[in-house]
């Protein structure tokens, strides 16, 4: 599959890394079937670079799907009576309201919610109170990236100038910044197995 | 002597309540709730070291969070740089933050004295290092109104959208600033129908108050989703955090002038019927998330 990818460098020394590491097939191996590891880019202070981390579904990743929820969903409220008022009295009667902004949050309301549920799904089977693992060397000692800012999600509308990612490289002191290094990769991935404790399979 | 790089603490400082201004051993310790965020990193609350006879810190301990990471973590400004001392259950009080920092300001500064066990109150206004000559208290009231007075204030002639401000507010509390794309014009419809009726009677001002005050509902989720407001916030609280958020707005929006002059009559003189209605909505949060 074509993927994009954002460098990740650091303002003071020589460090790269890109967010390239955490594509591919994660998994959790249960007996039932597997299910999908939510991955998070992160500094491992093992491995000294930016790797994929687990992303735990914790009772704070819980209550931030559930808040997006409401506020979708208040949203989609006010938005469908902002159409109503504006509607003259017989077309509220004879048509749907239709607007692109109501239809988008329509949509990221069905992807929130099967978000929330497989939050909920996973918290059955992991152990969620423990310390998320580096996913390429196990440990537990890492710090998570800030996500990217919002224009950073697609390659269409980044900046072309590289943008302070708001964390400070450990043990150097410099800024990480990120941008986009503009080329689409073409990748296989293979499945990568792991315990619910995060440990990885042999493959 | 080497000093923390960290820039945000004068503002915090000046902006901030402080909680707590004490002596310990050679340390002035000022224990502080930021009220003001100045920086892409938010801060909670601080525990600023100063060596004796120096005006800059040392140390500083923070409950910090990151609105972009969405962490709430445990940081150190030293003369080194930041560390992260590790991330925190977002529920961490002023009192659990309070013995953390003083227990790690001891390590660090290698103390043998204790803080007073309970918080000592109030504001130093002696610039003697070694005597309290006096404090002064602040109040919630004040702080209302001294935020609150930011919404009074016209925009300068020609002032249009800051697009650049309007753009860090998405960045940094994305889901307040969303809200408040829905509330202010409805802050505005209620300028325009107080004490109107329709054709047959009906009150407009009621009718538009009630549907702010629905709204309202939108905004205090938006203060939990943006973290900042967390698991028994109080009421006051509740409505310092929406006033901040209201000004931050205000800033990258200026044009709404009816809608800021109303949202002060209604959030500052007239808070007590405003601080029901979020504490019915705080309420009703709290009981689906927590």
């Amino acid at each position: 599959m074509s993927v994009e990818s954002i460098n990740i460098f650091c303002t003071d020394c020589e460090f790269t890394g890109w967010s390239g590491v955490s594509d591919g097939i994660f998994m959790y191996e249960l007996p039932d079937g597997n299910i999908p590891i939510r991955r998070r880019l992160a500094w491992c202070h093992a491995c000294k670079k930016i790797i994929p981390s687990e992303e735990l579904p914790t009772d704070d990743l819980l209550r931030q799907a559930k808040i997006e929820l409401e506020i979708l969903r208040k949203q989609i409220d006010l938005e469908g009576s902002l159409i109503n008022q504006s509607r003259s009295f017989l077309s509220a009667l004879l048509s749907k309201p239709r607007s692109e902004a109501l239809d988008a949050l329509k949509l990221r309301e069905i992807a929130v919610k099967s978000d929330l549920d497989e939050i909920m799904k996973s918290r059955k089977f992991i152990d969620f109170s423990r310390k998320p693992r580096c996913l390429a060397c196990g440990s537990q000692e890492i710090i998570y990236l800030p996500r990217f800012p919002t224009e950073m999600q697609s390659a269409l509308n980044a900046p072309a100038a590289p943008v302070l990612l708001g964390m400070k490289h450990p043990n150097c002191g410099g800024e990480f910044k990120a941008v986009f290094n503009g080329i689409s990769f073409n990748r296989r991935f293979s499945e990568r197995l792991y315990s619910v404790d995060g440990i990885r399979k042999q493959p | 002597m080497k000093t923390t790089k960290d820039q945000t603490w004068l503002v915090h400082m000046q902006t901030g309540r402080i909680l707590e201004d004490i002596n310990i051993g050679n340390y002035r310790m000022v224990f502080i709730k930021v009220t003001q965020q100045s920086s892409f990193i938010h801060y909670h609350y601080r525990l600023i070291a100063f060596p004796r006879g120096s005006s800059e810190p040392i140390l500083s301990l923070n409950l910090e969070s990151n609105p972009m990471a969405r962490t709430l973590c445990l940081g150190a400004h030293l003369p080194e740089g930041h560390d992260n001392l590790g991330f925190v259950d977002e529920n961490m009080s002023e009192g659990a933050f309070r013995t953390w920092a003083f227990d790690i300001a001891k390590k660090y500064l290698g103390l043998t004295q204790s803080p007073p066990s309970t918080p000592i109150g109030g504001i130093r206004i002696s610039d003697d290092d070694d005597q309290l000559i006096g404090h002064m208290h602040t109040s919630t009231a004040d702080s209302f109104h001294d935020i609150g007075s930011k919404l009074l204030e016209l925009p300068a002639p020609g002032a249009v959208t800051d697009y650049a401000r309007a753009h860090l507010l998405e960045a940094t509390t994305p889901n307040v600033s969303n809200a408040w794309t829905y509330e202010v014009p409805a802050l505005s419809r209620y300028a325009k129908n107080e004490g109107k009726r329709s054709l047959f009677g009906r009150d407009k001002g009621k009718m538009a108050f009630r549907k702010l005050a629905e709204d309202l509902y939108l905004v205090v989720l938006g203060l939990y989703g943006d973290k900042l407001l967390t698991q028994g916030a109080s009421t006051d609280e509740c409505l310092l955090a929406l006033l901040h958020s209201l000004v931050s707005f205000k800033e990258a929006y200026p044009n709404w002038t009816d809608a800021y002059s109303v949202a002060y009559r209604l959030f500052v003189e007239e808070r007590d019927i405003i601080k029901i209605i979020l504490a019915k909505h705080q309420r009703s949060v709290e009981a689906k998330l927590y």
